[in-house]
């Protein structure tokens, strides 16, 4: 069951990654296509946000400025970690193993609260 | 300032030695972006980014290979979750130069600490009380040796309390703290080089996540310094975990103990100039 649920872990953390990354890619080369090999640090570039959860909802509404898809990449990619802790809640949760499913379960309220606040 | 492309080389490199040696990369990229001219709060913030590609992107290939000990992380996570999240708070308000000295100060512990270990594993651990009770043992098939290695963990509570101020100084610096977990991991917990790496991979995630959550409102962070140091990060981390489990618990080790000596180096530098 570990083996099963190591490999559905991987690939869940691939998948997102590597979307991420085509993503970010995409959107880099939108960047140095408009604005040019050095890095502006202007205010449409910068993140100021009550909080993570915030940000992402403002981020509704496909578009293909570059501005917005590093802001949807890197949303995706720092998704992937929190994905980890509830697939290793779940595992330990489907295990029965009490200890363990308390101990992720306090990590997982740490970081969620952490992503909704700020 | 440092240009999209250079910040985008500089993080494959990192990304690449940080999923071999577990450092999670921003220890490297973040005082090689301060020596090209960028504010070390915005690196910073940037890095933990980039720490969390180099986490992911390599612990597919950890966790494929058993080599991640969950219970082990989850348990240290609780400390140091929090001290990342004290850190990075931490930041937002202290001067800048601080931060340098702080760095230094913080590898060399690490580099000193590791040192004293000789051998290939650790043999005849025997566990203390708490580690039996949270069952902290595992196993792991090493590819070099050719056999599953069986090992066993112990002074969990020590090795918290050190988690935890290896989170204040990955939520403060934006490294992944990877130096010194990694010689908590090995030192304190007895754990092998290999699952030290990969545990502290899995770490490293989560934590920085959590520290970056911070920044969001502090406006240090920005997209166009984090994008290519994330892509960067994750193509050097994704080519550097194909190749850890080929090397042996002893090079793992060699190579982390160069890679930190000359960051340390730099940083002080960095601190004395200003």
């Amino acid at each position: 069951m570990r083996q099963d649920l190591e490999i559905l872990i991987s690939s869940v953390l691939a998948t997102g990654v590597i979307l991420s990354l085509v993503i970010l890619s995409i959107a880099s080369a939108f960047y140095l296509s408009d604005i040019g090999p050095e890095i502006i640090l202007s205010d449409e570039y910068r993140v100021v946000s009550p909080s993570f959860i915030d940000y992402v909802k403002n981020l509704a509404g496909i578009s293909f400025e570059a501005d917005r898809l590093m802001a949807v990449g890197l949303v995706l990619l720092m998704l992937t970690p929190y994905a980890r802790v509830i697939a290793s809640f779940i595992y330990f949760a489907i295990k029965r193993d009490l200890k363990y499913s308390l101990i992720t379960a306090f990590v997982l309220v740490v970081l969620t609260v952490s992503l909704l606040t700020h | 300032m440092a240009g999209f492309i250079e910040v985008l080389i500089i993080s494959v490199f990192a990304g690449f030695i940080g999923a071999i040696t577990g450092l999670g990369g921003a220890s490297i990229t973040t005082p090689l972006l301060t020596l090209l001219g960028v504010p070390i709060k915005n690196a910073i913030a940037a890095g933990m980014v980039s720490i969390i590609a180099t986490s992911s992107g390599s612990a597919s290939g950890h966790v494929r290979r058993g080599l991640s000990d969950i219970k082990a992380a989850m348990f240290l996570e609780m400390f140091t979750i929090l001290g990342a999240i004290a850190g990075a708070t931490v930041t937002l308000y202290v001067a800048p130069r601080f931060l340098y000295f702080f760095f230094a100060g913080f590898l060399l512990t690490s580099f000193i600490g590791l040192r004293t270990i000789k051998e290939e594993l650790p043999t005849n651990v025997s566990q203390d009380r708490l580690a039996r009770w949270l069952d902290l043992s595992g196993s792991y098939y090493d590819d070099r040796l050719g056999r599953e290695v069986r090992y066993h963990l112990t002074n969990p509570l020590l090795g918290g309390g050190g988690m935890f101020v290896a989170g204040v100084a990955a939520g403060m610096l934006g490294i992944g703290a990877g130096a010194f977990k990694v010689a908590v991991h090995e030192l304190v917990l007895k754990m092998p080089s290999k699952v030290s790496s990969a545990t502290s991979n899995f770490i490293i995630g989560m934590t920085a996540l959590a520290g970056v959550s911070v920044y969001f409102n502090s406006g240090l962070l920005y997209l166009d310094l984090a994008a290519p140091m994330a892509v960067g990060t994750t193509i050097g981390a994704v080519a550097g975990s194909r190749l850890l489990r080929k090397l042996s618990n002893s090079s793992t080790r060699i190579l982390f103990l160069v890679v930190v000596l000359y960051i340390m180096v730099q940083m002080i530098v960095r601190g004395v100039i200003g």
